[in-house]
């Protein structure tokens, strides 16, 4: 009940100001009408009283000394007094208790003398001091009132023609009511101007919120200027939230970057150690050798992590600089297939049976790149599939783009999971198969695009995946 | 007698590392902990081939690179740092760099750069 009125409310600043606005106006010019009506009103009135008061004192001392004479003579005295009382202002008449009237035979003073009989005739005690508005058809207006006098039995009237007035007072109301509305308009419209210039950087300041990443985190700032003081302060703390967001995504970049490049070092010097023991000694058990195999091996991975990691954080701080350069992707291919298969002790084939024989068809793509990007496709290929199941690499063209296929017959991806599996540290539903990051396929995206391709996913749950990278093929030099 | 061939890193760990695994290759190698000590001689001992790291306190790789260079000193250098900063590369390589690698890629990749900037040993 309580929000049902709040609902017709305007949901906008403008409109709720604009709203209060002309309610003030609205109430306060109605306000200022009603009493200045009223105050001229009792005006009017208190002179009616006033008036009537001097005629009553006037015809009184008059009508004693005539009250006692012959009933003709006082009433030719008594009308002598009744004419002597009317100015221009306003009309007297005399009403007698035996129900005779002592009226003006012809126009006198300020009301016409068949009003005056009109208003005699109405003998209405109760009205008796009480003031009467009389409405003509011809507009005009009579206000009269009677009273007693000093002398019983003896009423004065006193009649008032305030049509000019009433005129006055209807023209004052029509300037009121165009006043009334020229500043009903004029607030409304200073109303609006005043929103705007505090709505006006609000809406900028929302706009600026909603487009901010981190991308243009540091452009993000806006220039208010002219504004109410809040609303400059509002941009004041938005700037520094801004300038605070800024600091720290450089510190989180700066942090992964740092900590990429200070645990190379330490990695190099593992595998680097692991590497010149294997190949070296001649005393390690068949069983060591294994473990310092995994071992060199998960160095090499840890390396690749973090050359993932840094990837992902260059291309977050728009520092992915790659270079293409035409390059013949089967020996790269080849070199991958074949640390791959050691790596991880699976099948991983290589089907180039597309690619016409002796055609060395070259691709626009960063060698290191691509190795990552294809090793990071058989890496997530290997996750996902049973033991024993092959891996397969396959080549094609469709017209001037190189496809560069990854197929397994592994765990296969849902409908619903496809368009999240290039997301960061998302993990497929069946990733409990094996550890891993969640960040090989979203590098993979990142990389795909710095080199100007695209990857597209088909998948079978129970029956595989099939990702093809497509690669601009490079025109012959 | 032969040539050596220069590795110039502050850390000695690396050094050490680097310089075994081409021992084992069959090279004589000179090792440097800074810039500055491989700029004092450079003048007059003429190495085969030089691994530069790129960060160093004192004077770092590239400026060290260019410091050879201006001498005219055209021995081959083989930057290898943990920096994979492309913008830094390229500097390097407008320096005068002959190639540029990442220290955990550069003992996979070792025999190949060897063979093909040492093509007579």
């Amino acid at each position: 009940m309580n929000s049902g009125w709040k609902k017709l409310l305007p949901s906008s600043i403008e409109g709720q100001l604009q709203l209060a606005t002309g309610l003030v106006v609205v109430t306060g010019f109605t306000v200022a009408s009603l009493a200045t009506l009223w105050v001229s009103n009792q005006n009017l009135l208190k002179e009616l009283h006033k008036q009537s008061q001097l005629v009553n004192q006037g015809i009184s001392k008059e009508a004693k000394a005539v009250v006692e004479l012959p009933g003709l003579e006082r009433d030719r005295k008594l009308l002598q007094a009744r004419e002597q009382q009317t100015n221009w202002q306003h009309t007297v008449w005399l009403e007698l208790d035996d129900g005779s009237h002592l009226l003006p035979s012809r126009s006198e003073g300020s009301v016409p003398p068949d009003v005056i009989w009109q208003l005699a005739s109405r003998g209405n005690r109760n009205q008796q001091s009480k003031p009467t508005y009389t409405h003509l058809s011809d507009g005009t207006t009579i206000l009269s009132i009677v009273s007693e006098s000093e002398i019983p039995g003896l009423q004065i009237g006193v009649a008032q023609n305030i049509t000019a007035f009433t005129t006055a007072i209807n023209h004052q109301y029509l300037l009121l009511a165009l006043t009334w509305g020229g500043a009903l308009l004029l607030s409304l419209q200073l109303t609006t101007r005043l929103v705007r210039r505090i709505v006006r950087p609000l809406r900028q300041l929302s706009k600026a919120a909603a487009t901010v990443n981190s991308d243009n985190l540091p452009q993000s700032h806006i220039a208010i200027q002219y504004s109410p003081s809040e609303v400059t302060e509002l941009a004041a703390a938005y700037n520094q939230l801004i300038n605070r967001l800024t600091e720290a995504w450089q510190q989180q970049q700066s942090f992964v970057s740092s900590v990429s490049h200070e645990l190379r070092t330490p990695l190099t010097i593992v595998s680097g150690y692991l590497q010149r023991t294997l190949r070296r000694s001649t005393t390690l058990q068949t069983n060591d050798r294994e473990n310092l195999t995994i071992a060199e091996q998960e160095a090499q991975r840890m390396a690749r992590l973090l050359g993932n990691l840094l990837s992902l954080s260059r291309s977050d701080c728009h520092q992915l600089a790659i270079s293409l350069e035409a390059i013949d992707p089967l020996p790269l291919l080849r070199d991958v297939i074949t640390q791959s298969s050691q790596t991880m002790g699976r099948l991983v084939t290589l089907n180039s049976n597309e690619i016409a024989e002796g055609q060395h068809l070259m691709i626009l793509a960063c060698p290191d790149q691509l190795k990552q990007v294809i090793i990071n496709l058989i890496e997530n290929a290997d996750k996902y599939s049973a033991k024993g199941k092959p891996i397969e690499i396959s080549i094609s063209t469709q017209a001037d783009v190189y496809v560069i296929a990854v197929s397994d017959h592994g765990d296969g991806i849902h409908a619903e999971e496809l368009p999240h599996i290039f997301k960061r540290f998302y993990r497929g539903a069946t990733s409990q198969r094996s550890s891993g990051s969640g960040l090989g396929l979203s590098i993979v995206q990142v990389l795909i695009d710095a080199m100007g391709g695209r990857i597209e996913v088909c998948s079978t749950p129970g029956v595989g995946s099939r990702f093809e990278l497509h690669l601009s093929i490079a025109t012959e030099p | 007698m032969e040539k050596s061939i220069a590795i110039v890193d502050d850390d000695i760990r690396i050094r050490k590392l680097l310089s075994a695994e081409l021992n084992d290759e069959g090279y004589i190698t000179t090792e440097f902990g800074c810039a500055e000590e491989i700029l004092a001689i450079a003048h007059e001992a003429l190495f085969r081939l030089i691994f530069l790291d790129l960060l160093m306190p004192g004077i770092g790789g590239i400026e060290c690179l260019r410091n050879l260079r201006e001498r005219g000193i055209t021995t081959k250098v083989i930057i290898f740092t943990a920096l994979c900063d492309p913008k830094l590369w390229r500097e390097a390589y407008e320096s005068g760099a002959t190639s540029c690698i990442l220290k955990s890629d550069l003992l996979q990749n070792l025999p190949a750069l060897l063979q093909m900037h040492l093509s007579s040993r």
